[in-house]
């Protein structure tokens, strides 16, 4: 190999320039890393509002920069035969010049070695580096100074770090589940008091006001939607209130006898008027009987002060009309349970607002309603480690002035009417009936129609439903229960339903 | 100007004689020429195919004439029997008048064997040359006797008349050196084959080279060097020729059921050696194998049916290998 020496310049040469060409490649992919990785610290530093000042950064990114080019650098090699095969390649030279090498390296005693030697040292003087490996920088080079003026002009600009304040999402996640828990125990409280009071819709308003809170519970999903899906639910209770008042057609006379009125005796009107009412279930009363009920009724009316209702009932007791005595007593019950449910449909709808608004303030609990906590309770506890009845008593909202007629003790029993026992009557807070009556035609007689599909609920076709209830209202307008100017108003309801549609 | 220069040297001016000499007779066919050439240097065999009338016999008998060389001819039949071809024992008798089996060769008996028309006679006829082609010696009666070398077989086969044939197994195929495809001449080359032989003078054709130099030729060639990047774009185009391999184009994927044998890369090297000596170059380039891919492994693809039946070539498939191999293997 020696005496060849133009083929070993030729090699050694072409090795120089590669190890060179690949040096120069790495350095400006490194350098590429390093003004990308710069632009990236300096994009974060600025809007992460980091304060390492940048000069610091830029200082360990060269550091890193040129210990990886070194690494890196260092490992470059350029094999003799690769880049002869290339020169080959691009001059034409018919694999003369690698073959020669390879040959002098391992099979020198090939008799062909001295011609071949010959013939490459011969080419050799011909091969020119510069056209054999040719400077061809990669696409991406560009986009150094393009990363480098983003780099130098960033930082001139007066940028406002970010803020990232809605981040805590495991909180948020926390206290929806919170809100979810205390839902579903409200629900569950709810319920039941809806099962003792039989009032259904308060019952599937309680179950799904309970799998909302389990929902919310499993889902974990943003308060934004978690108050979406409570507005949603609210919207369904007010139109079951709606409807409730729609149909129950109730009189502004009802409110008289709130379903939480306690009397003395500690009865509620409810009890005192089922009583009445269990008094008068023989046709053949005993005058004993026909006595003592009498005296509850007036008993009744100097307690809750001057009622219509009760004075008709106590006229149809004097009078001896019995079936139209009952038929009161049994028209003011329903009139009762209506008003119930919708006060405890009311009660719901507090609580929903409650939750919504405690999402709103993350957490926080309802300045409105916490001032009806009672005192003692230590301060940071949280409502959900309490006992069931505590709870829906002291913290539910809208069951602080509940207090369940016939319910003498835990659920809806206030702590302040437990204490109180206040017997003074309140005015009820549901709307009045825009039935308009007539009034000096006697006695009302109002039907509940109950049972009514509720909304979503809808199984028959309203046309359909209509027509039945057509027949039924016609077949009760027939009866002579029914007072003669409500027949047409009744009537005209009823066709109105069907007319809507 | 070292010995082997002047040895590359005298190569190529020799067989640029015999080159010249057989085109005397042969009109065109250069490339036919060389390939049988490259298949004598070699000590391989080779099988030409082309259509009746195309000079085929008479090339055949011209490169005997020049390189000095036993020459004979048999034409296959289908009732053509093995012996007919190696030859048979017969009984003879002494001046004492005592009997004896004596050998008598059959035509395969000489430097170049003629094997005109092989796929018109039986397997069995066709496997009688296999011994002969690849140990270059024939067993009669568990005697073994050796062939004259150099010893080249020649077979010819014509593609259109194919009935009654019998197309030689792959096996056989494998055996042959080259496949050369003699193709109907030019305009210019036809106006030259009808001057030539239809003039009253008939042309004699002189021995250019001896035995002995050709043999000692058969050991130049082989010590010809290729690189190893040269040796493995041999290998690496011998295993595109493979369905089942990753470098496989998709024509050979689809219509290849198997590649070329090993066989394929030695008379890809061994050729390209002898190109290269004839080009004047001391070593094999990648244009060496180039030009010898064709000829080296036409006739070692088998195609599948989808090929058969769609008549595909198979040196359309190796052109198109050739097209999409990289000289330079993918790291």
């Amino acid at each position: 190999m020696a005496e060849y020496h133009n083929l070993e310049r030729a090699a050694q040469q072409l090795q120089q320039r590669f190890v060179s060409l690949q040096r120069l490649g790495l350095g400006l992919d490194v350098l590429l890393g390093g003004v990308l990785a710069a632009l990236l610290a300096t994009l974060l530093t600025a809007l992460l509002g980091w304060s390492v000042p940048l000069l610091v950064v830029y200082g360990v990114i060269t550091l890193v920069a040129v210990g990886v080019f070194a690494g890196l650098a260092w490992r470059v090699r350029g094999a003799a035969f690769e880049v002869l095969a290339r020169a080959d390649r691009t001059l034409g030279f018919h694999a003369s010049l690698s073959t020669a090498y390879e040959y002098l390296q391992q099979h020198a005693t090939n008799p062909f070695v001295p011609g071949l030697a010959a013939v490459a040292e011969r080419l050799a003087p011909r091969v020119d580096r510069h056209r054999v490996l040719p400077v061809r920088l990669p696409r991406r080079v560009w986009g150094i100074p393009i990363l480098l003026a983003a780099t130098l002009v960033f930082p001139m600009l007066k940028v406002t770090p970010l803020r990232f304040d809605d981040t805590h999402e495991p909180e948020v996640a926390r206290q929806v589940s919170r809100e979810g828990q205390r839902l579903e125990k409200w629900g569950r409280g709810l319920e039941e008091l809806a099962k003792r009071e039989q009032l259904d819709r308060s019952m599937i308003l309680a179950r799904q006001m309970q799998q909302l809170g389990q929902r919310l519970q499993r889902e974990g999903s943003e308060p934004g939607q978690v108050a979406e899906r409570i507005a949603t639910l609210s919207q369904y209770l007010q139109r079951l209130q709606q409807e409730l008042r729609e149909r129950a057609l109730m009189s502004s006379d009802t409110g008289a006898m709130a379903t939480r009125d306690v009397l003395r005796s500690g009865k509620s009107v409810k009890q005192e008027l089922r009583d009445i009412l269990t008094m008068l279930q023989d046709d053949a009363l005993p005058r004993e009987t026909a006595a003592m009920a009498e005296q509850s009724v007036l008993r009744l009316s100097r307690q809750l002060g001057q009622n219509p209702q009760l004075e008709n009932l106590l006229q149809n007791l004097r009078a001896g009309d019995l079936d139209a005595a009952r038929q009161l007593l049994r028209d003011v019950l329903q009139q009762q349970q209506a008003a119930e449910e919708v006060e405890h449909l009311d009660r719901a709808r507090r609580a929903l607002e409650y939750s919504s608004r405690s999402l709103q303030r993350g957490g926080q609990s309802d300045p409105s309603t916490s001032r009806t906590r009672p005192q003692a309770e230590p301060s940071g506890q949280d409502p959900m480690d309490m006992g069931e009845e505590g709870m829906f008593s002291e913290h539910m909202p809208g069951m602080e002035d509940f207090s369940s007629p016939g319910a003498e003790q835990g659920f809806g029993s206030s702590t302040t009417n437990r204490q109180q026992n206040n017997p003074a009557l309140r005015e009820s807070e549901q709307p009045t009936s825009n039935v308009e009556v007539q009034s000096g035609e006697g006695a009302m007689r109002l039907s509940y129609i109950r049972y009514l599909p509720m909304q979503n609920e809808a199984q028959v076709p309203i046309e359909k439903a209509v027509v039945q209830y057509q027949h039924a209202a016609e077949a009760v307008l027939t009866q002579e229960q029914i007072p003669r100017a409500y027949r047409e108003q009744i009537k005209q309801y009823f066709l109105s339903l069907g007319m809507m549609k | 100007m070292t010995d082997v220069e002047a040895q590359v040297t005298q190569f190529g001016e020799d067989f640029q004689r015999v080159r010249t000499e057989i085109a005397k007779v042969i009109v065109g066919h250069t490339e036919v020429v060389e390939g049988l050439l490259i298949c004598l240097l070699c000590g391989g065999h080779a099988l030409l195919e082309g259509v009746p009338g195309l000079g085929k016999t008479l090339l055949v008998k011209s490169v005997g004439a020049a390189l000095h060389l036993d020459f004979s001819r048999i034409q296959f039949t289908p009732d053509l029997m093995p012996a007919d071809i190696i030859g048979t024992r017969v009984v003879s008798q002494d001046e004492e008048g005592h009997r004896y089996f004596e050998f008598q060769q059959g035509p395969i008996f000489s430097n170049i064997v003629l094997a005109d028309e092989i796929n018109r006679a039986t397997p069995k006829t066709q496997s009688a040359l296999l011994e002969a082609m690849q140990e270059q010696t024939v067993t009669v009666a568990g005697v073994e006797y050796k062939l004259q070398l150099p010893f080249l077989v020649l077979a010819t086969q014509n593609p259109l008349e194919m009935d009654g044939t019998y197309p030689l197994p792959e096996a056989q195929l494998d055996r042959f050196f080259l496949k050369l495809q003699v193709t109907y001449p030019s305009f210019d080359d036809l106006s030259e084959i009808v001057d030539r032989t239809t003039q009253r003078q008939e042309r004699l054709l002189e021995a250019i080279l001896p035995t002995a130099k050709i043999l000692e030729a058969q050991q130049f060639v082989r010590d010809v060097p290729i690189a190893s990047h040269v040796k493995n774009y041999a290998i690496r185009l011998v295993m595109a020729t493979h369905p089942q391999t990753p470098v496989a184009s998709e024509p050979v994927k689809r219509y290849v059921r198997y590649g070329s044998s090993p066989r394929g890369v030695q008379s890809l090297v061994l050729a390209g050696k002898v190109r290269a000596l004839f080009q004047g170059r001391f070593h094999v380039s990648f244009e060496d194998i180039r030009a010898v891919a064709t000829p080296c492994l036409r006739h070692r693809l088998i195609l599948n049916f989808e090929g058969e039946a769609e008549g595909i070539d198979s040196a359309n498939l190796i052109r198109d290998i050739l097209e999409h191999l990289p000289e330079q293997a993918p790291r």
